[in-house]
């Protein structure tokens, strides 16, 4: 009579090789890393049309005459700055929650923050429900 | 098998019949652009007309060429099963649905993409 265990030999029998688990990716999780991306994406697109565009605005808006258009340009380029600087958060947001990264769940909840005031709120009210579910927190180390 | 199921694939074409004229938009807007900068006084006035003209046009191009070339591109990879762009098409569609003019062909983006069949398709309980 033999006892089969972890340190026994395989045997005739076909091996058994251990297998991880299929990764099962989440919905609301996939759909919260897509909503992060795709704002950043938006703001970045945003951003470089400030400074392209509020030159020449600036130059032909009889408001600001004598007013020389560069200076249009650097007001939509910090103007850009401020609309970059969260389109960039939520980029990084999303590559953390994507690697499952605890960091990227922290800046995920502040990008949400942002995005519930500036943006979009539906899509931030959603991501906020898909990071704060109770068992969802555990997958990120 | 990804990429085979027919629910996926007209989700992504709706996605390229969204993203490829707003595509096509963005690209004459630059164009455009000089063109209201050669004519139009105020950019006479204002200085080189051409040259602010086509910032204009080069910024709003980019804006809304670079959204229509997104949406082609996921859509694209939505019609090949692809999970990344599964992630991101359904915020770019949500988002299209809060247009009155994109909501008709954003909606049924939408409910093929979160069909249960299409989300297993993808990987997800």
């Amino acid at each position: 009579m033999s006892t089969a265990g972890p340190f026994s030999p395989p045997g005739d029998g076909p091996l058994q090789t251990a297998t991880p688990p299929a990764r099962t990716a989440d919905a609301h999780l996939e759909v919260a890393t897509g909503t992060l991306f795709v704002m950043g994406i938006a703001a970045i697109l945003l951003a470089q049309a400030m400074p392209l565009v509020g030159g020449p605005g600036m130059a032909t808006d009889p408001d600001f005459q004598g007013v020389p258009w560069v200076f249009g340009v650097v007001m939509g380029g910090v103007a850009g700055a401020f609309i970059l600087v969260p389109g960039l958060i939520f980029i990084v947001a999303a590559a953390g929650i994507a690697r499952r990264r605890l960091w990227g769940w922290m800046i995920g909840l502040v990008a949400f923050g942002i995005m519930a005031g500036f943006c979009n709120l539906p899509l931030a009210l959603h991501g906020f429900y898909a990071l704060l579910r109770p068992d969802v927190r555990e997958r990120f180390t | 098998m990804r990429g085979r199921e027919p629910g996926l694939v007209g989700a992504g074409v709706l996605m390229i019949a969204l993203g490829g004229p707003i595509l096509l938009l963005g690209l004459a807007l630059v164009p455009t652009g000089y063109f209201i900068g050669i004519s139009e006084p105020e950019f006479a006035r204002a200085g080189n007309g051409a040259v602010l003209g086509l910032m204009i046009g080069v910024g709003e191009g980019i804006l809304i060429g670079g959204w229509g070339a997104l949406m082609v591109t996921v859509g694209i990879g939505v019609s090949l099963g692809r999970l990344w762009a599964w992630r991101l098409a359904v915020p770019i569609l949500t988002m299209m649905t809060m247009s009155v003019c994109c909501a008709p062909l954003s909606i049924p983006g939408l409910y093929l993409l979160l069909r249960d069949s299409a989300r297993q398709n993808m990987g997800m309980a």
